[in-house]
């Protein structure tokens, strides 16, 4: 029964993080119903920059980290302002080709930049291990769920309650109305992708300590998040975190009950078979479309 | 929609393009030689064929696919297998490679183009990574990454062995010539007008009366077995691959060998390919600013040039010569 629990307990902390990338796609997504293939990218950008200022530059952890967070944020606003918005041909398939290249873009700039060697970063500290009945949860693993939780509901409360979360909601269902309405999509777009390199940065820099960060880590990330906000229902904070976790259970139930070989077609098989067989997610409801 | 692909005229054109492409391959195959020259367009002959695949499911039908790779690996290990393994001869192995691509092609193909543009990528891209995934752990099969697949030995038909590179590159140019012809008369066909159709709108083109998903499929298994093609040849050619060589990497070279070339013409695939496998071949240290480079050409051209460069820089020389005209 311990064996159980813990295998459940390090899924569900495993679950928080995939659930905060998750969160990263869902910002993007709601305000601008663009698929950001780029945020993989903000997540490894967040643990390998960080990592990379504390081992190679020496600087204490929290400057590290926060700087870390602040060149994602300009990466992810340059990325809107610079090349979503000018876009020629402003289709969904055009939006993603252009995060795709831009993925490729990043990866291949911290390769140039930080170098093909592998960072690690030491933990965070501050928050005690935590051991009941012989479940044990480390330290870096309550700083992720405490993240995932005040991240989750914040964005949450803000997109349902508050007036910024509605317009930039608005502004993903119909530019041209929401402009109408006063609300400036091209700063609602810019907002989501600033709030989604934040968030995606936070995750990379937590996850950094219990696994090493290497400029190829992206696409594993984005993988995970993009199934995690899939199997949530895309666009849903709340379904993002429902997915993340759930994700993260499934994985850890199958590298201890099966094998750890195929961990990672867990995520894949869910992603896969969410998006052929239930598009619309857990909690998600399908969407009809006008011709 | 343009409609370039309909007229009479632009079939001839192409057709005049296959010659020349001939005559360039013999003038080529009959003077250069050295064999480095000779193995570089050897390589770019074998990626244009997945790139003419590629080019087929992107650039005609507007059908992304973050996963060719899986196709290409597919082809390169069913045909060095059956060589080495079974003792096939290695034209059958090709043909044999050719059928297992797009057969998984189209199995797949079928569920997975229910989704369109976002989750299509994604998608390609997850089986993308599980094919990796089998390649490189399924080892007693594949060697994995380490050592993967080694000695694979030359074609050989009717009593020719092709191991010199001049052999190689007549070989792969012949390959190149035929996926050149299938894929332009596809287009000039009453499927290639139906993709043509597809890419500007889907609804729309089912409200004609044109059944969308079967030509989807179509699109979908040629162009798998266009990249098993490439993949046979490439182990043919290499003699030695792992499951290195068949990363969501090479499904983005892919990609951006159609982006390079065009989006609307099957040349452009061709200069795609070329243009990819001659760039790393100025640069020192290339390994190390490809993936920058690569990302850098794709950002730029999806973003200004939606209809890829070849395209734009056609446009531009079209105008160019417009405006001196008039002046």
């Amino acid at each position: 029964m311990t064996d159980f629990l813990q295998t459940v307990v390090s899924g569900l902390t495993t679950g928080a993080l995939y659930a905060l990338i998750a969160l990263g796609f869902t910002i993007v997504f709601n305000a601008t119903k663009v698929t950001n293939f780029a945020h993989g990218e903000f997540v490894m950008m967040g643990g390998l920059i960080s990592a990379y200022l504390v081992k190679s530059a020496k600087w204490p952890l929290a400057p590290a980290v926060v700087v870390a967070i602040l060149c994602v944020t300009g990466t992810a606003i340059g990325l809107d302002r610079i090349a979503l918005q000018h876009a020629k041909r402003k289709t969904v398939l055009t939006y993603a080709m252009i995060t795709i290249g831009a993925s490729v873009f990043l990866r291949g700039l911290m390769q140039v930049v930080i170098g093909r060697s592998v960072q690690f970063l030491p933990p965070f500290g501050g928050l005690p291990d935590i051991k009941i009945n012989d479940v044990f949860i480390g330290s870096q693993y309550l700083w992720i769920l405490a993240a995932m939780l005040l991240i989750g509901a914040a964005l949450s409360y803000m997109f349902l309650r508050t007036r910024t979360g509605k317009a930039m909601r608005a502004a993903s269902q119909n530019v041209r109305s929401a402009a109408l309405c006063g609300i400036d999509p091209a700063k609602m777009s810019m907002l989501a992708f600033a709030l989604a390199g934040s968030t995606g940065a936070l995750a990379g820099a937590l996850i950094a300590p219990i696994g090493a960060s290497f400029y190829e880590n992206g696409l594993n990330f984005a993988l995970k998040g993009f199934a995690a906000a899939v199997l949530g229902g895309f666009g849903s904070p709340l379904g993002a975190v429902i997915g993340g976790v759930l994700i993260g259970i499934g994985e850890s139930l199958c590298a201890g009950y099966l094998s750890s070989a195929y961990k990672e077609a867990v995520s894949l098989s869910v992603l896969l078979g969410f998006l052929l067989l239930r598009p619309s997610g857990l909690i998600g409801h399908a969407e009809a479309r006008r011709v | 929609m343009k409609h370039r692909f309909t007229c009479d005229g632009q079939y001839r054109r192409d057709l005049l393009g296959l010659a020349a492409f001939v005559v360039i391959v013999c003038v080529l195959g009959f003077t250069l030689t050295k064999p480095y020259h000779l193995t570089l367009l050897t390589d770019s002959g074998v990626y244009a064929i997945a790139a003419l695949g590629m080019f087929l499911l992107f650039g005609l039908c507007g059908q992304i696919s973050v996963g060719q790779a899986a196709f290409f690996g597919l082809g390169a290990y069913t045909s060095s297998l059956l060589v080495m393994r079974v003792g096939v001869p290695s034209p059958a192995a090709i043909v044999a490679a050719v059928a297992l691509s797009s057969l998984a092609g189209w199995v797949v193909s079928r569920p997975i183009l229910k989704l369109t543009t976002n989750y299509l990528a994604m998608a390609t891209l997850a089986l993308g990574v599980v094919a990796y995934v089998i390649f490189s752990q399924a080892i007693s099969l594949t060697g994995g990454l380490d050592p993967g697949i080694f000695g694979v030995p030359p074609i050989s038909l009717f009593g020719f062995t092709v191991s010199s590179p001049v052999a190689k590159f007549w070989t792969v140019s012949v390959f190149t010539f035929i996926s050149l012809l299938l894929i332009i008369n596809l287009i000039h066909s009453r499927a290639g007008r139906a993709f043509n159709a597809l890419k500007g709108s889907e609804i729309a083109t089912a409200g004609l009366g044109v059944d969308v998903v079967h030509y989807k499929v179509i699109a979908f298994t040629i162009a798998a077995g266009l990249a098993g093609l490439a993949g046979a040849l490439f182990g043919f050619v290499q003699g030695s691959f792992s499951a290195a060589n068949f990363t969501v990497g090479l499904s983005i070279e892919l990609l951006v060998m159609v982006v390079v070339g065009s989006l609307s013409s099957p040349w452009g695939a061709l200069f795609g390919a070329f243009f990819i496998t001659i760039v790393p071949t100025f640069l020192d240290d290339f390994e190390v600013y490809k993936l920058l480079l690569f990302g850098l050409i794709l950002l730029v051209v999806t973003v200004l040039m939606p209809d890829g460069l070849g395209r734009a820089a056609y446009d531009g020389a079209l105008m160019l010569a417009r405006r001196l005209r008039s002046s």
